[in-house]
């Protein structure tokens, strides 16, 4: 993982540990409720299949933490300054249990409080696919015009 | 648009500025080739699956695509910089219709720029917006909001 952020900034340290430690709880480790603690109960939701609020997050999530033995997620990069975290992230095994699944490329963008809860979100998302067929968003079995994956930095 | 950078941060300030003036040019007002030229490594690492490695294969991308489409347009609604990274929130409108009420294709385009201001490396999630009604076509049509709160 790429941790981008001036260490000096403490909001930002805080706000991006805070989201960490929130995937962590509310995906990887399936504790829905806990991992929701620092977001408002207000938070305003972007993301059309979710509404508002620290509750519909929490059971959203908690469905998939039931339904899914494998649901996890890996964060690649993470951004933050003042009161926004960015993360460039991919769910695995959210829609099937496939061992192999490449599963889905989201970027989320937290807006955080002066407390440091979250309180607006907005995500884009994309299945990732594989080589051979590297768009399915848009059609079958589009290869990829380069060789370099989704994730992976290069530089 | 609202713009997330510490202003004491120089190279974040150009590095946003850079980025800003590549959308205009690359894409608002269709000077796709210029605007890779300028503000492009030649040597452009590419993560986007449909587009070829380098400044040049992006630049004939979106040539192609301002040519084909009178209205194509991006709009930037968040911006933030940090370093090196520049990561933007944006919705590409008419790339690949007519439409005028086209709700386009929401995106993270996420840059690596070099120390001179040029990217060197992108990433990027798109996902097509649908309207209030149907709002996740890429998973299923007909799929209401689940909130009134839109994309950006």
């Amino acid at each position: 993982m790429i941790e981008i952020l001036d260490i000096k900034d403490t909001r930002a340290v805080r706000n991006k540990n805070m989201i960490l430690d929130h995937y962590d709880l509310m995906i990887n480790n399936k504790k829905t409720e806990e991992g929701t603690r620092n977001f408002h109960p207000a938070y305003i939701q972007h993301n059309p299949l979710m509404a508002d609020g620290r509750v519909a997050l929490a059971q959203f999530f908690g469905e998939i933490a039931r339904g899914r033995a494998r649901g996890r997620i890996v964060v690649h990069k993470i951004i933050a300054a003042g009161d926004y975290v960015w993360t460039h992230v991919n769910f695995l095994n959210f829609f099937s249990d496939d061992p192999e699944d490449t599963g889905v490329a989201g970027v989320d963008i937290f807006k955080m409080d002066a407390d440091g809860k979250a309180i607006e979100h907005w995500d884009v998302l994309q299945f990732v696919g594989d080589p051979k067929n590297s768009a399915p968003m848009l059609g079958p079995n589009i290869p990829r015009a380069n060789s370099n994956g989704m994730f992976e930095e290069r530089t | 648009m609202i713009e997330i950078t510490d202003v004491k941060d120089s190279r974040a300030v150009r590095n946003k500025n850079n980025v800003l003036a590549l959308y205009d040019l690359m894409i608002n007002t269709k000077k796709s080739e210029e605007g890779t030229a300028k503000f492009v490594s030649p040597a452009y690492i590419q993560h986007n699956p449909l587009i070829a490695d380098g400044s040049v294969a992006l630049g004939k991308f979106f040539a192609q695509v301002t040519r084909e489409r009178a209205r194509a347009r991006v709009i930037v609604h968040r911006i933030i910089a940090v370093g090196d990274y520049v990561w933007a929130h944006v919705n590409f409108l008419n790339l690949f219709n007519d439409d005028p009420d086209d709700t386009g294709i929401a995106g993270v385009d996420i840059y690596k720029m070099d120390a001179d201001g040029n990217a060197i490396e992108h990433w990027d999630t798109l996902q097509i917006v649908g309207d209030p009604k149907n709002s996740a076509p890429m998973i299923a049509p007909n799929i209401p909001r689940a909130n009134p709160n839109g994309m950006f």
